[in-house]
């Protein structure tokens, strides 16, 4: 018996923030690369981490510049505007302690929990933030989003914006790398399968032929039937004016002198703004479109689906 | 196939202003995307007091552009509040509804099965 294990994990990335008071104690030496893949939704979590490994918070991050220097170590700061900034909110930068939080603000003066270990200099970069969440947040890559999109490495980058439109880089390593790298997966849920495409119309007597030489031959898949044998064609046409016969036949190969039977009829005006579609059921081995006019330039394609 | 019906077009109420508004729903996956499929595709429209046109649209290129799509089946209505159900067949890859001539009512739902 084979026995087979499946992880049923979360895509997680972690980031580090170039908050204040950045010193880098903490240095991923490598991001593994994201693995997204064609054809389903992806669910990416980001985990965003300060230096001190320390999830932060993605709520009002807000960073102000001290307006004074502190004369001494004290619980007291000084900035211009104090807009943004709340009692609780977590309190980071350069000699303020682990841990302390805000406790009372002004117009101009913020207290904190805990005394600077030293006096803050004046325009010193100070983080302000709500502990409220823990800094994970999702992305979704959608199977539509990634429709369009082919086989390949790209990269990404992840930036915190506060209220204010400023944005903070995050790094994905110790080498102060801004992007990651995102491999899209479609081999592993490839989408449809192309629709043929019928362009080359010949012309032999009186009438244009496509599917009638074996070097452009037009499979009907008579082994694939499992789906009633149901054909699907859609003309796509450009002021085409005529008929157009869908022909198939039973013979096991193409040789130019075939029996050919007419199983869907079309016939055009010239008016015609979509696409026009025809169905019809048969287990037959090839198929070759008739064309009683011209169809240079004005029959612009034929997709089957069989 | 997939075992739950899908909503190709969610609600939409018209501003009752006299005007003629379209919808257009987002594409769907059809029979032909998976390939071998029966080909039989199954809509409901839900409506409300709808008065306009509904016509289901369908493609088989595999990224249709707005050249791709052509009409399979339509219905018209004045006035319609209750269920309505279609089916068609073909070997589609892509289908979308699209409402015009829509001058009042609201479409409650759309839903798909194939």
């Amino acid at each position: 018996m084979q026995k087979t294990y499946r992880y049923l994990a979360k895509n997680k990335v972690v980031v580090v923030a170039n908050m204040s008071g950045f010193i880098t104690e903490y240095r991923p030496v490598y991001q593994k690369n994201l693995n997204v893949y064609r054809g389903i939704d992806n669910l990416l979590y980001f985990e965003i981490k300060n230096h001190d490994q320390k999830n932060i918070s993605l709520d009002d991050i807000v960073t102000k510049e001290t307006s004074e220097a502190q004369s001494a170590a004290g619980k007291t700061l000084k900035f211009g505007l104090t807009t943004g900034i709340a009692v609780g909110q977590t309190v980071t930068g350069t000699n303020i302690i682990r841990g302390s939080v805000v406790t009372a603000v002004t117009s101009d003066t913020v207290t904190l929990s805990k005394s600077t270990s030293a006096s803050v200099p004046i325009s010193t970069n100070v983080t302000f933030q709500t502990s409220s969440k823990k800094g994970v947040f999702t992305v979704n890559v959608t199977e539509n989003d990634l429709l369009e999109i082919n086989q390949q490495y790209l990269k990404y980058v992840v930036y915190l914006e506060d209220s204010s439109k400023a944005r903070t880089i995050t790094y994905s390593n110790t080498h102060f790398d801004f992007s990651g790298v995102m491999f899209i997966d479609s081999k592993s849920m490839p989408g449809p399968k192309e629709s043929v495409s019928v362009t080359d119309f010949v012309a032999e007597g009186d009438f244009w032929y496509a599917g009638s030489s074996s070097s452009n031959q037009i499979t009907a898949e008579p082994a694939l039937n499992g789906n009633n044998a149901l054909h699907t064609v859609a003309v796509y046409t450009d002021g085409y004016i005529g008929g157009l016969e869908v022909q198939a036949t039973l013979d096991n190969q193409i040789t130019g002198a075939n029996n050919w039977t007419t199983v869907s009829t079309f016939s055009f005006t010239g008016t015609e703004t979509q696409p026009q579609p025809a169905n019809f059921n048969g287990i037959y081995n090839y198929l070759r479109f008739k064309a009683s006019a011209d169809p240079a330039n004005k029959i612009t394609k034929v997709l089957v689906r069989n | 196939m997939p075992s739950n019906s899908e909503i190709i077009l969610t609600a939409q109420t018209h501003p009752e202003d006299s005007s003629e508004q379209t919808a257009t729903g987002d594409k769907a996956k059809g029979d032909g995307y998976y390939s071998r499929a029966d080909g039989l595709h199954t809509v409901q429209y839900n409506l409300n007091k709808f008065i306009g046109t509904i016509t289901m649209q369908a493609s088989l290129a595999s990224i249709p552009g707005d050249t791709d799509w052509f009409d399979i089946t339509s219905i018209t209505e004045t006035s319609t509040t209750g269920s309505k159900v279609q089916n068609f067949t073909g070997n589609y890859v892509w289908v979308r509804a699209v409402v015009s001539n829509w001058t009042g009512g609201t479409v409650n739902s759309i839903t798909l099965n194939h």
